[in-house]
């Protein structure tokens, strides 16, 4: 069965980030719901609304966490393919990093977090690509 | 055909364990008489049970490796280290199981003193590895054939990092 792992040549704009053990990212909607009214078991109109497109990057070296912290621009990365599967490319437009979330532990590598958020270049269009 | 250059850091941290053992002094004498390498336990019963003692024996067992970030591989050299010394026979092992643990602890204490500088570990999401893993000490204090030798097989597991898959 085809996958992909192993992300690698991550950049944010100009900045290449070396040591990223994972990118997770995600697009969410918001529910809306409408209330029921009285005597009704069911809601009568549900609706997403807009996508807030977020993620992290997560190494295992707080320094690398850091020199991704604080940068705008879009996130690539080639994801590679195993078992069959091709390699792939992923784009994020309009990504900005928070700061990095670290935990350092015995006996077990470091868990260093830097929190995205990204926006589409028109509101239209998807900040996110894979190809 | 394509230029390649060859690192061979497996050979490096074998001499290197093998270069601190060999170095090691306990009030300024050597603590064995003499360390070397080998691949097989029945070569050195055969060839290396012989002259001054203690004697200490690296034997190769293998290498791996794992992949890590970036390209980047973690290999692990396993190895075993053979503690040879000559002890009286008799029906009390005090002394011998005495000695040998002796020859043991001075063994991790002199690559623990002196270790490999390749030896770094491992360490991503789903590995971690440190530089020197040691394995149970196991002391045989009688087998045919060697007495009056007795042996301690003491196990060695050093990892180490390169760059990328054509950098061994």
């Amino acid at each position: 069965m085809g996958s992909v792992h192993n992300p690698q040549d991550v950049a944010i704009g100009a900045v290449q980030l070396s040591g990223v053990l994972e990118i997770r990212w995600r697009q969410r909607r918001r529910e809306i719901i409408s209330p029921p009214g009285d005597g009704l078991t069911h809601h009568s109109g549900v609706e997403y609304g807009a996508v807030t497109a977020d993620g992290r990057l997560i190494f295992a070296d707080p320094i690398q966490a850091s020199s991704a912290s604080g940068l705008f621009g879009t996130l690539t990365a080639t994801l590679k393919g195993v078992g069959g599967g091709a390699d792939r490319t992923l784009t994020i437009t309009g990504v900005r990093t928070g700061e990095s979330d670290n935990t350092v532990a015995h006996n077990r590598a470091a868990e260093c977090a830097v929190r995205f958020l990204a926006s589409g270049d028109d509101g239209i269009s998807s900040p996110v690509t894979l190809a | 055909m394509s230029e390649i250059t060859v690192s061979n850091t497996d050979w490096a941290i074998l001499s290197a364990v093998k270069t601190a053992i060999a170095a090691a002094t306990v009030g300024g004498e050597a603590v064995f008489a003499s360390a070397e390498i080998c691949t097989s336990v029945e070569h050195l019963m055969q060839t290396q049970l012989v002259g001054d003692t203690p004697r200490a024996i690296v034997l190769f067992k293998g290498s791996d490796e794992q992949h890590g970030v970036d390209d980047e591989r973690f290999c692990r050299v396993s190895m075993e280290l053979i503690l040879a010394s000559r002890a009286a026979v008799g029906a009390d092992a005090s002394d011998r199981i005495q000695e040998m643990l002796r020859l043991k602890n001075a063994a991790v204490n002199a690559v623990q003193t002196d270790p490999p500088s390749d030896a770094v570990g491992a360490a991503t999401s789903d590995l971690y590895r440190p530089a020197l893993v040691w394995g149970p000490a196991d002391i045989e204090l009688s087998r045919p054939g060697v007495e009056p030798w007795v042996m301690c097989r003491l196990g060695l597991e050093a990892t180490y990092a390169i760059a990328d898959a054509a950098s061994h």
